[in-house]
């Protein structure tokens, strides 16, 4: 018989039993049993390091690098010095994107909007956010993110995966293996995306964003699309009708069964278990997408784009109804952050499309008692440069990239409300107090959920992998 | 002192932590051994005795000797020392004792009981020396409560209260009087302040001067760093304090009112001495066994525990539409160990609403969207270490409130979505004023201006021959779309858009949304031109970049009413860099006309300017042409956000079958321009006539 290495090494261990290799590698929490009743496997029961303060997480991803110096970091030197040259001093050789490196001079420009403090906390924000303000003191405001990468690709992917370089695990995947299901008939990582009118043909984004990297396939996020047919694949085809797919599904079950006898292919079982989840899938996602029950009231709050498929604000209702669901990690993306040119115009559109909606999930889960077991995180990649790519003219102006410091915010549970956290330099350019890298961001998430990032690991080629690689210190001053 | 030993003894005094536990496992083996072989069973042993003795005496003397060597290396002084090594010395020669006086009977038996208690007591006396001397029995002290707590922190004693337990928790088992390593004694202030080999500690205010913090700042693969690598380290907060301690008087007595205040350090304080623990956090509970768990779970049941080091869980039962007594019945097998509870959006009602008094540990529990009312509510014992209650959209009304204040120790109540009145809540906070109630009203005030959108105005195209449809798009049910078509502004008088729009003629649609209880949104508007004549066939002179050719449709789509978008890659345009355009535009037989207009874009990000001038050319017969009409713009002297413009160029009425259009590109990118002097583009993607 002719087997390869791994599953030669999988049928040699079937000696241990194949389910406790199963759930070694983390397969489902929930199977089938012998009358056909779904019940949660207790081989697979996944439990966090120590108690918990946020059993959910909802990763608003503003995808393109948010200015953080129009949105929340008000800088008045900007104002004093704008038009002048960034001195050398702060620009200590930071380098550049190939979009400004041809620059022969780096105007400083302030922000057009008007910037003023809110909520006892007295954090900034600018005009455009005027929601979220209102909600400043849920928020718990770092202004002093730094990342490694200067550009998208690998800025997200770093963000997602703790590696610049693709092929690692996505954050929900992390946790989807960490934290194993909590809800039998729907994926553990949902993903939203949607596209921005700040700018519509801005960067795309790559599924293994999302994806489970050398994790168990069950782990990665699935995607959540607007439109007749939300989940890809799941519908029956036209002429089939529930009680066909089912059969099917059973000779399909019981034809793979023979393959884990003979072979005790880890990967045979996820299979089965991820067509259930499909099979059950067809009646849990028709209803968590209709939301004809939500009143006047909700869109009120959300907006009327929440009508609208695909938007943004749709996405954050449809994060809010997942969560109810007890879904461990909803992750939205919206695009078109990306202001290297009319910044301006640009930029209002984004916060159009983004800060009633955000402001909405936030006061709708605390309404509902969820906030304080729900992480939401607001953020992108990267900053923006405090200088302005292209010409600054009185009306118009756009910036570069900038990793060396820029502004996310969270709420909910476990995070300080009310809290700024780390500061920038007047020119906004580098952080003097409490900088917070990329991966110090990751194991403090992970720590709310639960998981030291150092024990959070997965041997693979012979090591073990982690989110934060082996880096990453929590930050435990943001922790309530 | 070390200096005098040479190496290879130190070696074998080093040995001595590996040998010593021979003579321990094999004297304790004879003594076995001689109470065995006094039963019949074993009575074939007794011969083997006197070797095991043998070798006993030789490992005791082996060991004692090691362990001299070892003492002499330095680092251990003090009385442990002394009494550790006189009674190993003890139990080298009480061993060698019981090998040569085996065979008188009444000495061997007291010299061998008397070994074995030597190797007991001499063992304790080594661990001590090399754990420190609570080790053994520190899991039996209740550290809960050791913990004091004061009245007022800047009562705490800072050296006895704060410094000493850290010395005591991570430094002592190697600086105390036993085991001197450096030279340096950290249980008493005298030896405190006198400092080790290497010199003082500390000096008052000198904190950057100070050894003791030096050493603990050292990398840890640093062999100067304290504690050693693999010892507990000391955490954030303990170094803190010391900083703390140092920077300030350094002394033994005094209390933290004379020290110099810091936020972060009575925080600290505030944390370890007043903040008492209370409610749940007081309950002892051991864990459940997971087979416990496991049995649940077969039932389909959701409990989990908190984490692994918690012996709490929660148990999920929340979405249950058909929710039975044997579910409560199941998990109650756990019920002292469950604290969160989740019947949220159950079908829980008042028959089964009892059944949570069951679980006495509950700090949070979740009633939300369930029907319980008033009087299932009453029916809910007051929990005492209830922390958490929602009861979000409940049939709960103010008469709850008497039966709410009974939860003393709630600190979040979750009441949004009930029939609770402003008075009830407020009589609630001044109950408790510490109680977080979330009763969501408030919270709507932020949206209270919520707007509506305008509503998206779409049809195929802004330009049409004969007739155009147009749609006005909200999708927002509860609000109505009102419109004009004369330019005037839309209010709700103007006509309710109720179906689709049919246009004729060139007209300019405003449009706004209106709903009860939300800002009317802004009025959105849109012109749709008639064109009644369009060019049979359009020639250009110079043919547009390969990678913007209208999808390789070419010039066909300067006239075919389809404009493009600000998004440039949308196919719809056709573009040249650097160069001019003109067309020849063949109307088939003569045409009145009266003006031009050139559709193009502006997006100077990515080079893209509009026109710097247009001419226009007319003719009869496709040969001679006359100049009607030439405009010239001015150049761009700032970047613009990207626009779409329709440039019209009038001339004289006339009547004619062939117009030339000659559309000029700025050329260059201007002096302010990123890319000064590069070549620019010109896109357009529409040239039609009035």
């Amino acid at each position: 018989m002719l087997l390869n290495r791994r599953a030669f090494l999988s049928k040699t261990s079937i000696g241990l039993g194949t389910a406790a290799l199963s759930s070694l590698l983390g397969v489902g929490c929930f199977k089938k049993d012998s009358s056909g009743a779904l019940s949660i496997d207790p081989e697979n029961i996944k439990i966090p390091h120590f108690a918990p303060k946020a059993k959910r997480i909802i990763y608003l991803f503003q995808s393109g690098g948010p200015s953080q110096l129009d949105l929340f970091d008000y800088k008045p030197l900007l104002d004093k010095m704008r038009g002048q040259d960034l001195p050398e001093s702060i620009r200590k050789g930071q380098r550049l994107t190939g979009m400004t490196s041809g620059q022969t001079n780096f105007p400083l420009a302030n922000s057009i909007f008007d910037f003023k403090q809110y909520g006892q906390s007295g954090a900034w924000f600018s005009e455009l956010m005027p929601y979220t303000a209102q909600i400043a003191d849920d928020l718990c405001i770092v202004k002093s993110m730094y990342t490694e990468a200067i550009n998208h690709d690998p800025a997200i992917t770093f963000f997602q995966t703790g590696s610049q370089q693709t092929g690692r695990p996505s954050m929900g995947s992390w946790l989807s293996y960490g934290l194993g299901s909590a809800n039998e008939n729907l994926p553990t990582f949902c993903v939203l995306v949607s596209r921005g009118t700040g700018r519509p043909d801005g960067q795309p984004l790559y599924s293994r964003l999302w994806g489970n990297g050398f994790l168990h396939s069950l782990h990665q996020g699935v995607v959540f699309r607007s439109g007749v047919d939300p989940v890809l694949y799941l519908q029956d085809p036209k002429g089939i009708d529930k009680v066909t797919r089912r059969k099917m599904l059973d000779q399909i079950s019981s034809l793979n069964q023979k393959q884990i006898d003979e072979f005790g292919d880890p990967e045979i079982s996820t299979r089965i278990a991820q067509y259930e989840m499909a099979y059950r899938m067809q009646t849990s996602v028709p209803e968590i997408m209709d939301i004809s029950k939500e009143n006047q009231q909700t869109y009120k709050m959300y907006g009327p784009d929440a009508m609208v498929p695909g938007t943004y604000a749709a996405n954050c209702l449809l994060a809010r109804r997942l969560i109810e669901k007890d879904v461990k990690f909803v992750q939205l993306y919206h695009m078109g952050w990306d202001q290297h040119a009319d910044l301006p115009l640009a930029l209002r559109g984004q916060t159009n499309d983004v800060d009633q909606a955000t402001a909405a999930l936030i006061t709708d889960l605390k309404q509902r008692g969820l906030l304080d077991e729900t992480l939401v995180i607001w953020g992108g990649e990267f900053g923006r440069t405090n200088y302005s790519q292209g010409a600054l003219t009185n009306t118009n102006y756009g910036r570069d990239h900038h990793p060396r410091s820029f502004t996310i915010f969270m709420a909910g549970g476990g995070i300080k409300p009310g809290t700024t956290y780390g500061e920038t330099d007047d020119f906004g350019y580098n952080i003097v107090e409490n900088p917070v890298h990329v991966h110090d961001f990751q194991a403090t998430v992970l720590h709310l959920l639960g998981m030291d990032h150092e024990k959070l690991t997965y041997k693979y080629q012979g090591r073990r992998f982690r989110l934060t690689d082996v880096h990453g210190k929590v930050v435990k001053d943001i922790l309530a | 002192m070390n200096s005098e030993l040479p190496e290879i003894l130190q070696f074998f005094g080093r040995l001595h932590t590996v040998v010593l536990h021979l003579p321990i496992g094999i004297l304790i083996l004879a003594s076995i051994l001689e109470m065995a072989s006094r039963f019949k069973a074993y009575e074939k042993l007794k011969p083997a005795i006197p070797f095991v003795l043998f070798w006993g005496m030789i490992a005791a003397i082996i060991t004692a000797g090691f362990g001299y060597l070892l003492s002499q290396e330095g680092g251990y002084d003090g009385d442990a020392i002394w009494n550790h090594k006189w009674l190993g010395i003890a139990t080298a020669v009480v061993s060698i004792g019981i090998y040569f006086f085996r065979n008188s009977k009444n000495l061997y038996l007291a010299l061998l009981t008397g070994g074995v208690i030597l190797l007991g007591l001499t063992g304790h006396t080594g661990g001590s020396l090399t754990h420190g001397s609570e080790f053994l029995f520190e899991p039996f002290e209740d550290k809960d409560s050791k913990a004091v707590f004061v009245g007022n922190i800047k009562e705490v004693k800072v050296f006895n209260q704060l410094i000493r337990p850290i010395f005591k928790s991570k430094c002592n088992s190697c600086h105390n009087s036993g085991k001197v390593k450096g030279g340096l004694i950290l249980t008493d202030t005298i030896a405190i302040k006198k400092g080790g080999d290497n010199g003082v500690l500390f000096i008052a205010q000198q904190a950057e001067n100070s050894l003791l913090l030096q050493r603990i700042h050292l990398p840890e693969e640093v062999d100067e760093h304290m504690p050693p690598k693999g010892k507990k380290q000391l955490s954030d907060e303990e170094i803190k304090l010391l900083q703390w301690w140092i920077s300030g008087k350094a002394e033994f007595v005094k209390t933290v009112a004379d020290y110099p205040s810091d936020p972060e350090i009575e925080a600290l304080l505030k944390d370890k001495f007043i903040k008492k623990k209370s409610g749940i956090a007081t309950v002892k509970i051991s864990p459940v066994s997971s087979s416990k768990i496991e049995s649940i779970h077969k039932q389909g049941l959701k409990v989990f525990p908190l984490g692994n080091e918690s012996p709490w869980l929660e148990a999920r039962l929340s979405d249950r539409k058909q929710l039975r007594k044997s579910d409560f019945k199941t998990i109650q097998k756990v019920a002292e160990n469950i604290t969160i509870l989740d019947l949220g959006n159950t079908s829980l009602d008042k028959n089964l609403i009892q059944n949570i008094n069951n679980f006495p540990n509950l700090s949070k529990l979740f009633l939300d969207q369930t029907n319980i009312d008033d009087e299932t509510f009453q029916k809910i014992n007051p929990l005492p270490y209830l922390e958490y209650l929602n009861l979000y959209a409940c049939d709960i009304s103010d008469q709850s409130i008497e039966h709410l204040k009974k939860f003393k120790e709630l600190k979040s109540l979750y009441l949004w979505q009930t029939k609770i009145s402003d008075e009830g809540i407020n009589d609630l906070k001044n109950t408790f004023p510490k109680l977080n109630i979330i009763n969501g009203k408030e919270m709507l005030a932020t949206f209270a201006n919520a707007q509506l959108r305008p509503p998206k105005i779409k049809s195929d195209s802004t330009m049409f021959t004969n007739q155009i449809t147009v749609n006005l798009d909200l999708r927002f049910p509860w609000a109505k779309i009102f419109y004009t078509l004369d330019g005037s502004a839309p209010d709700s008088t103007s006509l309710l858009y109720a179906d689709s729009i049919l246009i004729s003629k060139t007209t300019t649609i405003k449009t706004i949304a209106k709903a009860d209880g939300w800002k009317d949104s802004k009025i959105a508007e849109e012109t749709f031109i008639s064109v009644k004549k369009r060019a049979k066939k359009i020639t250009i002179n110079t043919p547009p970049n390969s990678t913007y050719n209208g999808n390789g449709e070419g010039e066909k789509i300067l006239s075919d009413l389809r404009l493009g978008t600000t998004n440039f890659k949308d196919g719809k345009w056709l573009a040249w860099q650097g160069k001019s355009v003109s067309a020849i535009m063949d109307f088939g037989t003569p045409t009145e006309m009266s003006s031009v207009f050139v559709s193009a874009l502006d997006n100077n990000g990515s080079w893209i300017f509009f026109p710097k001038g247009i001419k226009v050319w007319t003719s009869d017969n496709g040969k001679n042409y006359k100049q009607v009409a030439t405009k010239q713009f001015p150049t761009p002297t700032e970047q613009n956000p990207a626009s779409l413009r329709k440039i019209e160029t009038a001339f004289e009425k006339t009547t004619t079958r062939f117009l030339k259009v000659q559309i000029d590109n700025l050329g260059k990118n201007p002096a302010w321009h990123p890319s000064p002097g590069q070549p620019s583009w010109l896109f357009v993607d529409e040239i039609l006539i009035r």
